[in-house]
């Protein structure tokens, strides 16, 4: 068997192995941290912060109210459709708490994305913010869902600002579109209605479900990743291993502006929770002078973040004049960082750039560098109780990469396993065998690794264009304009862009000439949720290909980018 | 004019044909292109076609006899021996040689109800006996990297990843051809013994 060479490169104070997990289940994980810190804030929004009691009481009568519904039993699946707001945690921790599985879908997808999750996934009720009811309203007809649970914007503030804000939404900032969705209840409804009954406490197995946890794959098939209890408690613990070190229970505060509905921001929030940490959610991490704003209002310890908002945050004025003291631990992930962007950050923050590579497969964690390292281009070493092996296409491993030779015949394709990898794709068994192979996750990433361990991403074995740390799969899209009756035959191929690291670019043979980039432009709107949305568009009266007919994407790509 | 290179009997009783593609194929051949599933469109093209048209299928019906073998699979509704009745192609190969390498690349088309049944496999060697019947060397062969089934059936038949740059969801692939006298010296045998 392979030594693990990255073991001896493992700072001093992280184990090789997790040593057992005390919980079987995140409810137990839940109902733990609770306990514990009862009374210390555990999440804040929109200046309301909830405690762990609090978080506690509400999440558990919202489980109720689960339980209470017709047609719902442990098990199935419940969509989460929202924003970062107060209501995210409450809804994901009684959706865990009540034994069923929690589906998280991005609030911005079209209609027709919304769709194809949602019968995928089968799931029988969705919490779903006003602000997008009316796109969930357009996917309803012929789902499974049978309840559906609305909130504003303002529902968990007290009064009277819940009421302020949700007037502001709807009636001054308009960010309500009419819908009418006849099963639907309100947030605050079900939570009193959960209040008044009795919630059953339900016992849960490592094995079960907790999330699908959907991603493209490399056809661009809507595949729900099937997360259990055991897989995100283990990675919670992996991660926790390897950044906490200098943690103090109940003390830190952690800022969270990725989205809840992304498995590196979900896997994070809850490892800052199980230490008792303050989570700061924020609802628009657009608005990079709120997010600024809101940065200077806490003595932030932990910030986890894509390279694309960091850059961001660099050029925002009034970032550099923040108080980084208190700052312990910076994270990238979703999407490389890079050299410049970590340097900068060093020199404006005083702080490392921790970066880590993972895959919404592998709950995410696989790689991080180790807490301080200065960048260094590697996605750093296989975290705790993790094994990475480098595998050419035959599935045997790889010599490491000692910096002499052909590096081409170190360079192969990143696999993985550990107890973070998913137990496959849901109802999916062919696409799950293409990516596990005799209990190896073959990632789709290529890179090496070397006699230290550490590994380089150098290339994608996959179809896949990283926009922002977010996943586009050419095929989907492809798929999706090659419908448009103006389109002869298009590729998409993804080009580097400076601000989000990869943009999309659509190329497109015309069957109607009078087709215009407007049109295009108006189609991509309707179909594809914003950052699938092609930046660049191509009109041409024919695709290079090979003399056999097969498109030279690769062509297509090398001219794009030059 | 009989051609056929191949001919066997399917799961579903039809009879199935396998020959070169003759220029008066290209209604059938547009009919049963535009049948393809998505997915057989991007597996074959490495892209999303919405349809065919009269000049896409021209390219890949009307062949260059001295740089191209294109084989068409047909389907005969009936037991019948006449040229072109009740005709449906279903699948089809060919490959194309690259000038002064002695190589050349193939590729596969198989209609979406057909796959799974071994015709993937008939084209594949015919294209190759033919080859290197003509001397060829090499051929080659670029594939989806989720093409899951025609690298297995490429595997199968000898072929191996080529050397350099792989990526971008594209596998390119390389075998060496038997010599065109081993190939006629086999082809001899397989008549001796069908006799």
């Amino acid at each position: 068997m392979r030594k693990k060479v990255w073991l001896d490169s493992y700072p001093a104070n992280i184990p090789a192995e997790i040593d057992g997990c005390p919980f079987s289940s995140l409810p137990e994980l839940i109902d733990a941290t609770v306990r514990k810190f009862a009374d210390k804030p555990a999440f804040s929004n929109l200046g309301q912060t909830l405690s762990f009691a609090e978080l506690d009481r509400l999440s558990r009568d919202f489980a109720a109210f689960l339980q209470g519904l017709a047609g719902v039993a442990r098990g199935d699946r419940v969509a989460i459709m929202l924003p970062n707001l107060l209501q995210y945690p409450v809804a994901l921790f009684g959706i865990l708490r009540a034994g069923m599985t929690v589906v998280n879908v991005n609030p911005l997808y079209t209609a027709r994305e919304l769709r194809v999750q949602l019968e995928d996934s089968g799931a029988k009720a969705i919490i779903v913010v006003e602000n997008f009811a009316r796109t969930l309203q357009e996917a309803l007809p012929g789902l499974a869902i049978e309840h559906v649970i609305t909130t504003q914007i303002g529902d968990l503030l007290p009064a009277p600002k819940r009421w302020l804000v949700n007037f502001v939404v709807k009636h001054v900032k308009k960010m309500v579109p009419a819908w009418r969705i006849d099963k639907a209840c309100s947030f605050n409804e079900a939570l009193a209605d959960g209040a008044r009954s009795e919630f059953a406490s339900v016992t849960i197995a490592p094995d079960d479900l907790a999330f699908l946890q959907y991603t493209g794959g490399t056809t661009g098939i809507a595949k729900g990743a099937m997360l259990t209890h055991g897989n995100l408690l283990a990675n919670l613990e992996q991660v926790s291993l390897w950044i906490s070190a200098s943690f103090r229970e109940g003390r830190e505060i952690a800022i969270a502006p990725l989205p809840m509905y992304h498995i590196f921001c979900l896997t994070a929030t809850l490892g800052f929770m199980k230490w008792g940490s303050l989570t700061v959610l924020i609802a628009n991490p657009r608005d990079l002078p709120g997010l600024v704003k809101e940065l200077g209002r806490w003595q932030f310890s932990v910030l986890t973040g894509v390279n694309t908002l960091f850059n961001a945050l660099l050029n925002t004025p009034g970032f550099e004049k923040l108080d980084f003291s208190a700052l312990k631990v910076v994270v990238g992930g979703g999407a490389a960082v890079q050299e410049s962007v970590a340097r900068r950050w060093q020199e404006v923050t005083g702080s490392h750039l921790t970066e880590a590579y993972g895959l919404t497969e592998t709950s995410p964690g696989v790689c991080c560098t180790p807490l301080g390292d200065p960048w260094n281009g590697s996605i750093g070493l296989p975290v705790t109780s993790t094994e990475v092996s480098i595998r050419d296409d035959d599935f045997r491993t790889l010599p490491l990469w000692d910096g002499q030779g052909d590096i081409a015949q170190h360079t192969g394709e990143i696999c993985v396993r550990g107890p973070q990898v998913m137990r496959g794709y849901w109802n999916k068994p062919e696409e799950t065998a293409k990516v596990i192979e005799d209990g190896w996750l073959k990632t789709g990433d290529v890179g090496h690794m070397n006699a230290r361990g550490y590994i380089t991403l150098t290339d994608r074995k996959k179809d896949m264009i990283l926009v922002s740390g977010f996943n586009v799969y050419p095929n989907e899209i492809e798929n999706i304009v090659t419908m448009h009756p103006g389109v002869e035959e298009c590729a998409v191929v993804g080009v580097p862009d400076e601000q989000c690291g990869e943009a999309v670019k659509l190329i497109i043979v015309r069957k109607d000439p009078r087709l215009s980039k407007d049109d295009v432009v108006k189609y991509c709107h309707a179909q594809l949720t914003g950052y699938k949305r092609p930046r660049h568009i191509e009109f041409r009266d024919t695709l290079p290909k090979t003399a056999i007919g097969k498109i030279l994407r690769r062509e297509l790509r090398d001219a794009a980018a030059s | 004019m009989n051609d056929t290179i191949d001919r066997w009997q399917a799961a579903d009783g039809s009879w199935l044909e396998m020959r070169p593609m003759r220029p008066d194929d290209e209604a059938g051949v547009k009919q049963s292109l535009n049948t393809l599933s998505a997915k057989a469109r991007r597996n074959r093209f490495f892209g999303s076609i919405a349809e065919f048209s009269d000049a896409a299928v021209r390219r890949l019906v009307v062949v260059d006899l001295e740089k191209e073998y294109v084989l068409v699979v047909v389907r005969r509704a009936g037991e019948g021996e006449g040229e072109g009745e009740g005709e449906v192609p279903i699948a089809g190969g060919r490959f194309v040689e690259d000038d002064e390498q002695a190589e050349c690349s193939f590729s596969l088309l198989i209609g979406d109800a057909w796959q799974g049944q071994g015709i993937g496999r008939r084209l594949l060697k015919a294209l190759v006996r033919e080859a290197s019947l003509r001397g060829l060397r090499t051929m080659r062969g670029d594939v989806l990297a989720d093409n899951r089934a025609m690298l297995q059936l490429a595997r199968s038949l000898h072929f191996a990843l080529a050397d350099g740059e792989q990526g971008d969801g594209v596998v390119q692939i390389v075998r060496q051809l038997p010599d065109a006298a081993s190939t006629r010296w086999r082809g001899f045998v397989r008549k001796v013994l069908r006799k």
